[in-house]
């Protein structure tokens, strides 16, 4: 990457900082994903389907 | 606790669904014209409000922001209601909303044929439309937000977050993009130049297609699949990895559009890099979709509207897979510029925005009349047209692209391009573009069917306009414990902030760079400012839409250079306000037009503009260049040329008070000499003659000869030091 970015002075900096962020929060999250109890995915994967009315998938 | 009883609003719901449908139809019929353009002129129907350059733009307008941008209303008022258990906000904000955007896209439908355009595609609306854009969005976000906070159920659903991404990101892409300066109440001026503005627009243009036509699509499908199919979402985790992962990573992969142009190469690395990273969240984000359908795919057989779903989902995998590998520079280097571009872009629009679309449509009308679908054979019938109809569009575009493309690269034997004609290359193509028609024509009649099915279900219904329901009051209790996300699904607001964050990094680190450290553009002292004939010129190209069709990018290949001479550097943009690259070469390229030295390529005298511009077929045989007669005829507008000019000074172009000052005369003294090169012209006279023209130095195709006469003009002076730059 230094290799490509290297004629900008200073850009190097931006980005690679920047990958860091990324690569930071996709860990967190991925981290986070798989420490979440199932009871709680399931429970939020339901909320579509919380509406007291008939909301059914009728045609 | 008790519960609360309140109803949703179904009418903002019905209206959204109408505009959807009537706006579809009408941009699908505009799209369909323009494709029959694209094989017999004819087509153009002699006048210069439908001719091609001024509607191509108005039929992507209307798919993009009138027919989708209305059925992400439909859906996400829907939705939203539905999953916070509460009315929308404000029904006058709804209303504000709805009439606020039908009216912007009328004003799209009258500006834009009539030549009223920014010409930066996606975005070619003039700034008072802009600033409505503006405030009817923020309208949305008001009544989205408002909906948000006055909410029942403590927790966002995965589709909200979406539709929040949406919100903020539109908004920031819409705004940094439409920094323009105005010179009178319809027309302005870029604030950005050349490369600078080939950034932000394709960093904008990249991403209208991502939180626009993807990400809110993405939440309607997280609401829509699984309320189809009757069972939750196939994993809610994979839906958190790939929010986050999607927004973050779209948003850097701008620069793939503008890849062997004058872009500095890191950027468009940059934009390679993060193209091909985006297979993996945008698969993840395919594969929940359809695992929805893990052991209930006997419900696809039965029921059309799951069949419209898995089809679009899986148009969305085929179209975020072949993004990544058209981003690619070797593949890149032939698809670019060709109908491979654009079955690329169809399969995504027709397949994954359409297909979605016509399943929300046939699921909300049964519901919010009260009744069931009209005729489920209809549904079935719209279903396998419409299939057969995206074929059809696509692998005619894809043998359409790859054919002229690599047409365009061929050298014989003996090193001379096989091809030197353009038209050759356009010849072999022109069956592929009927088919391409025809397959609109198919698409299209599906849709009629479904409006008529619609109208049917609606008429034995009855709208439930204010639909009852019943939920216990949000708990005020604060929920300990957990982990990080589960803290901000119950947080709007530092969602939003979050997000944002997530999109600016991306945008920051392309644009910080190009903007701060001068060695990214390059200085070529030779190049001179328009003049204010040229300038006038170019506006009258941008006027009839010329850069639609023809590039003003040579890129660095040796096909390229042989046919249309040296490659293009980023230091002869620095006086376009706005730049004029173009996406697609349906003509030639005219970055070389004007230049006249050694090994000129591509340049024509004046009087043979003349006669290509009144017949395009006399001086090209078999060319689909729409006719401009009106150009020999109209009257140029000198009325505005100073404000033009003072408002380029403001912009930074190098005019002094003198060239502002004598501007109209300066203009007159240049039009006067290529009137009285044309003039002497037999070809113009003969023209002038049988037609009964009234021809004189003040017509419009005196300032565009000029305008097409400056391209790459400047280049010439200093052919030795240009050779040296990398």
């Amino acid at each position: 990457m230094n290799k490509i970015i290297g004629f900008v002075e200073g850009a190097d900096v931006y980005l690679v900082t920047s990958l860091l962020i990324f690569l930071l929060v996709f860990v967190v999250v991925s981290v986070q994903m798989f420490l979440m109890k199932k009871d709680t995915s399931d429970k939020m994967s339901m909320l579509p389907f919380h509406n007291s009315n008939s909301d059914n998938n009728e045609n | 606790m008790q519960k609360e009883n309140f109803s949703y609003d179904n009418r903002i719901v019905k209206n959204f669904a109408i505009a959807t449908a009537v706006w579809g139809i009408v941009g699908m019929t505009v799209g369909v014209l323009i494709a029959s353009q694209l094989f017999e002129p004819m087509f153009n129907l002699g006048n210069q409000y439908t001719s091609f350059g001024r509607i191509r733009p108005l039929h992507t307008n209307a798919v993009i922001f009138a027919f989708v941008g209305n059925a992400i209303f439909m859906g996400v008022y829907y939705s939203l209601q539905r999953l916070l258990k509460t009315r929308m906000f404000s029904d006058t904000l709804s209303k504000i909303h709805f009439w606020g955007w039908q009216l912007i896209i009328v004003a799209a439908a009258i500006t834009l044929p009539l030549g009223i355009t920014t010409s930066k595609e996606y975005a070619e609306l003039e700034w008072p439309i802009d600033i409505a854009i503006t405030l009817i969005w923020v309208v949305f976000g008001w009544n989205m937000f408002g909906t948000i906070l006055k909410r029942r159920e403590k927790h966002l659903y995965v589709a909200i977050w979406f539709y929040i991404a949406t919100f903020i990101t539109v908004a920031l892409l819409h705004v940094v993009n439409s920094f323009e300066l105005p010179v009178s109440f319809l027309k302005s001026y870029s604030w950005y130049a050349g490369v600078q503005d080939a950034l932000v627009q394709w960093w904008y243009g990249h991403n209208a297609v991502a939180f626009f036509l993807t990400t809110p699509f993405l939440g309607l499908m997280y609401y829509y699949m699984p309320k189809l199919a009757n069972r939750p979402i196939y994993s809610y985790r994979l839906s958190i990895l790939h929010f986050w992962s999607l927004i973050f990573l779209y948003i850097w992969a701008g620069p793939h559009h503008l890849l062997y142009s004058s872009l500095p190469d890191w950027a468009q690395t940059l934009g390679v890099i993060f193209s091909i990273m985006l297979i993996a969240p945008s698969w993840g984000g395919m594969l929940n979709g359809l695992l929805t359908l893990r052991g209930a795919w006997d419900k696809v057989r039965d029921d059309a509207r799951l069949k419209f779903m898995v089809v679009g989902i899986t148009a969305y995998g085929m179209a975020t897979f072949e993004g990544p590998m058209l981003s690619l520079k070797s593949v890149n280097a032939i698809a670019h510029f060709t109908d491979w571009i654009v079955a690329h872009v169809h399969v995504g629009a027709l397949g994954w925005n359409g297909f979605l679309t016509f399943a929300m449509l046939y699921y909300i009308i049964p519901k919010i009349y009260n009744t069931k679908i009209y005729s489920k054979k209809m549904v079935n019938t719209h279903f396998w047209i419409g299939t057969l109809g995206i074929l059809l569009y696509a692998l005619p575009m894809y043998v359409s692209g790859f054919q002229q493309g690599m047409m365009w690269k061929q050298f014989n034997e003996v090193g001379q391009l096989a091809y030197p004609n353009f038209l050759d290359t356009t010849q072999q193509i022109l069956s592929n573009h009927m088919w391409r028609a025809l397959s609109g024509v198919l698409y299209l009649s599906g849709v009629i069917i479904m409006a008529v099915n619609l109208v049917k279900t609606a008429k034995q219904g009855s709208l439930v306009a204010n639909e009852e329901d019943s939920a216990y009051p949000m708990s005020t209790e604060e929920e300990h414990g957990g982990h990080w996300h589960r803290w901000i699904e119950r947080r709007p607001v530092q969602l939003l902030v979050f997000s944002l964050i997530v999109v600016i990094i991306g945008g920051a680190v392309e644009f910080a760079p190009s903007f701060l450290v001068k060695s990214n553009v390059e200085t070529i002292p030779s190049i001179k400012p328009y003049s204010p004939l040229e300038l006038e010129g170019r506006d009258i190209y941008i006027r009839e839409g010329c850069n639609n069709c023809h590039t003003q990018m040579i890129r660095p290949f040796r096909s390229e250079t042989v046919r249309y001479g040296d490659y293009s550097k980023s230091g002869e943009y620095v006086y376009d306000h706005p730049f004029l690259w173009g996406s697609k070469r349906t003509g030639p390229d005219l970055g070389r037009g004007g230049y006249v030295g050694e090994n000129a390529k591509i340049y024509k005298p004046a009087n043979w503009h003349f006669q290509h511009m009144f017949d395009p077929r006399t001086t090209s045989p078999g060319s689909i260049m729409p006719a401009y007669p009106w150009l020999i005829t109209q009257d140029l507008d000198q009325s505005k040329t100073v404000r033009k000019l003072e408002a380029m000074q403001t912009l930074g172009v190098p005019y002094d008070e003198k060239d502002i000052a004598n501007a109209n005369r300066d203009l007159n003294k240049q039009a006067l000499e290529i009137y009285n090169e044309l003039k002497e012209q037999k070809t113009v006279q003969a023209i002038v003659l049988e037609n009964e023209i009234e021809f004189d130095e003040n017509k419009e195709i005196i300032a565009l000869i000029a305008y097409l006469h400056k391209l790459g003009r400047d280049i010439e002076v200093q052919p030795k030091e240009i050779a040296k730059q990398p």
